[in-house]
């Protein structure tokens, strides 16, 4: 059998399974409505994307590259949590094991992965670039559709994207601590800070100055310095700043034409030495790939981490010289415990303890040092910083959290919790409860902090805010029975929020006195997700 | 105490029945319910512990709907799922004192509960290892354990030796007996020697429907004097597969043994055996294949 055959059919068997899950609409819908709220109706007079005061005309040259700018903002977020499971569903599935007993080299496995996740892709950057006919003729602003400058700018910068976000995500599966719920966070903060402060600089705070390939993995930088040239000669005191997610001209803003750029060889060529990259980091991942051999499985799919293992060596009251596997004897008549009294609704604290333990248990060992040191930080760091202990006292718990709601259906408990007593009114209530009490505990020395620097009327945003997090996580938790959903919305939603973005600000970092307001929409909303969740629950169990 | 099950089917997605109008009255002992894969075992296993809801008919538990007050079952049962999980990280310890908690015993009785059900699964000296690190075997012991937190008043097991060894099998089915008595034991298979080894009432099912609802002894009856054995030269093997309803074949020098189950003798030279509920088992299931 030759390695172009096998790779093949790893695609095509990849491809076809994810193109039938319901993530991959999602994901899908989710790019096609991004791609129609930015390009409004030609009389709107609140823009998504427009550089300063005017917004390029509708024609095909500013339609591709908009969506292809769109492409590399939001795909490389979005991709990576449609990929992120492959490996980890041949693991789960067991298939990982037939595939380690055949022939197939590592290098190819991983080769395999990478074109799998990047066809996937592909297949959405098809219907973006459909998308972006549609919208050209559905807009009528200029009926002229040119098929090249349309779709040139989407897969030039989309393509070597996406090959980079395919091998990305294949590179954090074969890595122990980024394969789960870590890896998650630490890709989306990784994620922000690259897009914050490299590769756009342009797009949020100033001109764009020399164009360093090198540091363009998102290759939008010609197309956005293009952009801004046309914004210098339409509009004399144009800075360079483009407005992006939201501007009210409260009247229908100026128009100019911008024709594009021409994608030159060298151009092509930069963004070709991503695709390398991305083939490199890809091989690169065979190195530390397990090859689905069992004695190297790191939890949460197989054994424990020979850390965690060691740490709990560590606990008092465990006995040495335990055998490997205790033969199953009975010792005469068999005589339960009688239970005698079976109350409804009885021992809810025991509960919620019992389902905070197991929100919290089992995480690495720089979970709990990070949990230390944060909120030391709350209590002891720097006067005013109110702000920024809050937001990092908010990240820790993300891997806890992103628990809720799907604990039960990924470790395959439930026919064990749903079957006990009231699932709704006692194991339901009780996780969201523990999640609760998680986020009141991580924000505890922030707040004791707030409150002794006399801000003691910004409490019930805390409060509210410790509300609605967990809350999120349940209703994603119960509705994607994966915790990445919630680790890709709620860190976006919190880094928008820190970076100024109102609507998302939940914590109100960037008001001066509290927006009562927005206060009661962050409470209205907490109401809606636990909604959401007790439907999503609901479903989980008749579902099951 | 009584289980009463009246005309319940359940359809899936598709529009197909996993289940058409089941019907049962079950009291105190141990019902082993058998049936080929794909028999609707499971399907009614779930209905039984709440987590499905039947499409047509009801369940009543001492009277009670449990489609609609399922939890007036729930705190009173045990239950085994074919397949299930356990949370890798917690140790056999945590993982049951949570399950205890869900099932909302207290902490005391929880503690000495979990203390017994340990040493019952002998699971007792790692009982502070995580989960993560346990066989098969071991996993189905603290399943086991689970089910049996609470005292069920009914406990519902479902293909409950898969992943045992043949020793913890017999074992197994020894823990089953003792825990009969004054509670209602549903214990769910396709291996007949585990219904054979425990059940006092056997109820038979295929395609979705109940075939059969007897004791063991009138199941017996059903096939006494119709088992035959006798000695075919290997070449004819296929000829009597193809014309009998086979039940084992045992290689010989001389030959092959065949045992079959047929109503007349199938050869002048075969001879009437004793029946075991594997030869009942397979007359009831392939009914109208037979001659």
């Amino acid at each position: 059998m030759n390695t172009p055959y096998i790779i093949y059919h790893m695609l095509r068997a990849d491809f076809l399974e994810r193109t039938r899950r319901s993530s991959f609409l999602l994901t899908l819908g989710l790019a096609i409505l991004i791609g129609f709220i930015f390009l409004p109706p030609t009389d709107a007079t609140n823009l998504m994307f427009a550089l300063g005061p005017w917004r390029g005309v509708y024609n095909s040259a500013w339609i591709g590259s908009v969506y292809g700018i769109l492409f590399a903002i939001f795909m490389p977020l979005l991709g990576f949590f449609l990929t992120k499971s492959t490996i980890e569903r041949d693991r789960r599935t067991r298939v990982g094991q037939i595939l380690a007993t055949t022939p197939m080299s590592k290098p190819v496995y991983v080769l395999g992965k990478w074109l799998s996740n990047l066809t996937v892709m592909a297949a959405m950057l098809v219907i973006i670039n459909l998308m972006a006919v549609f919208m050209q003729w559905l807009r009528g602003e200029v009926p002229q559709i040119d098929l090249l400058a349309l779709s040139v700018p989407i897969w030039a910068i989309g393509l070597p994207l996406i090959a980079l976000t395919a091998a990305l995500a294949v590179f954090f599966e074969t890595i122990p601590l980024l394969s789960g719920s870590a890896g998650n966070v630490i890709y989306v903060i990784a994620w922000y800070i690259l897009m914050d402060n490299v590769a756009l600089p342009g797009l949020f705070r100033y001109n764009i100055g020399d164009i360093v390939p090198w540091a363009d993995p998102l290759g939008v930088t010609h197309v956005l310095s293009a952009m801004q040239a046309v914004g210098n000669q339409v509009t004399p005191d144009y800075r360079g700043f483009i407005n992006f997610g939201g501007a009210d001209f409260a009247v229908v803003p100026q128009v100019a034409n911008f024709a594009g750029i021409t994608w030159t060889a060298d151009i092509l060529m930069d963004r070709l030495m991503w695709f390398g990259i991305a083939a490199l980091l890809d091989l690169a991942a065979a190195l530390p790939f397990d090859r689905f051999d069992p004695a190297r499985a790191t939890s949460p799919e197989g054994k424990p981490s020979s850390l965690g293992i060691w740490l709990r060596s560590l606990l008092p009251n465990r006995k040495q010289n335990q055998p490997a596997e205790p033969a199953f004897a009975l010792a005469g008549k068999v005589i339960l415990t009688p239970i005698t009294r079976r109350v409804h609704n009885s021992r809810f604290f025991s509960l919620l303890r019992a389902e905070f333990k197991l929100m919290v248990l089992g995480k690495p060992w720089w979970w709990y040092l990070i949990a230390v040191f944060v909120s030391l930080l709350g209590l002891g760091g720097p006067p005013g910083g109110g702000g920024i202990t809050f937001a990092l006292a908010l990240i820790w718990p993300v891997i806890a959290w992103s628990s809720l709601g799907m604990r039960e259906t990924f470790f395959d408990t439930y026919k064990l919790t749903y079957s006990a007593s009231s699932p709704f009114r006692r194991q339901f209530m009780a996780s969201w409860l523990s999640g609760v009490s998680l986020a009141m505990l991580a924000v505890s020395g922030a707040t004791l902090r707030m409150l002794l620097e006399g801000h003691a009327e910004r409490l019930p945003i805390i409060f509210v805010a410790t509300l609605f997090i967990p809350t999120l996580a349940m209703a994603l938790g119960t509705w994607s029975n994966s915790s990445r959903l919630f680790e890709v919305i709620y860190l976006s939603w919190l880094f928008m929020g820190a970076n100024g973005v109102v609507p998302f600000d939940f914590l109100q970092t960037h008001q001066t006195t509290p927006n009562l307001g927005q206060l009661v929409a962050y409470m209205l909303l907490t109401l809606i997700f636990f909604g959401l969740s007790l439907a999503g629950r609901w479903r989980q169990i008749h579902a099951s | 105490m009584q289980l009463y099950i009246s005309d319940v089917s359940k359809q899936y997605h598709g529009k197909v029945w996993g289940l058409r109008g089941f019907s049962l009255d079950l009291g105190p002992g141990i019902v082993g319910l058998l049936g080929p894969n794909g028999a609707g075992k499971s399907t009614m296993m779930n209905i039984l512990a709440t987590i499905t809801r039947p499409t047509e008919g009801t369940v009543l538990w001492n009277g009670v709907d449990i489609t609609r007050q399922p939890d007036a079952l729930r705190r009173m049962l045990g239950y085994l799922p074919q397949s299930f999980g356990v949370y890798p990280n917690l140790t056999a310890q945590e993982f049951l004192e949570y399950m205890a908690a869900v099932k909302g015993l207290d902490p005391q009785t929880a503690r000495r509960c979990i203390d017994e059900l340990l040493q019952l699964v002998n699971l007792t000296e790692v009982r502070k290892r995580p989960l993560g690190g346990y066989s098969g075997g071991m996993r189905q012991r603290i399943g086991i354990a689970q089910a049996l937190l609470n005292d069920p008043q009914l406990l519902i097991v479902d293909e409950p030796t898969v992943g045992l060894d043949p020793e913890e099998r017999v074992r197994f089915r020894n823990l089953i007996a003792d825990l009969a008595g004054e509670r209602i034991v549903i214990l769910s298979t396709h291996i007949v020697s585990d219904i054979e080894a425990t059940a006092t009432r056997i109820v038979i099912a295929n395609h979705g429907r109940l075939v059969m609802d007897t004791t063991s002894e009138r199941l017996l009856q059903a096939v006494d004097g119709k088992v035959w054995e006798w000695l075919i030269p290997s070449t004819e093997l296929a000829a009597v597969k193809n014309a009998y309803l086979v039940s084992g074949t045992l290689r010989r020098a001389d030959g092959i043994q065949m045992r079959v189950i047929a109503d007349q003798p199938p050869h002048p030279e075969a001879r009437s055996v004793t029946p075991t509920f594997e030869d009942a088992y397979l007359k009831i299931i392939s009914n109208g294949k037979m001659q």
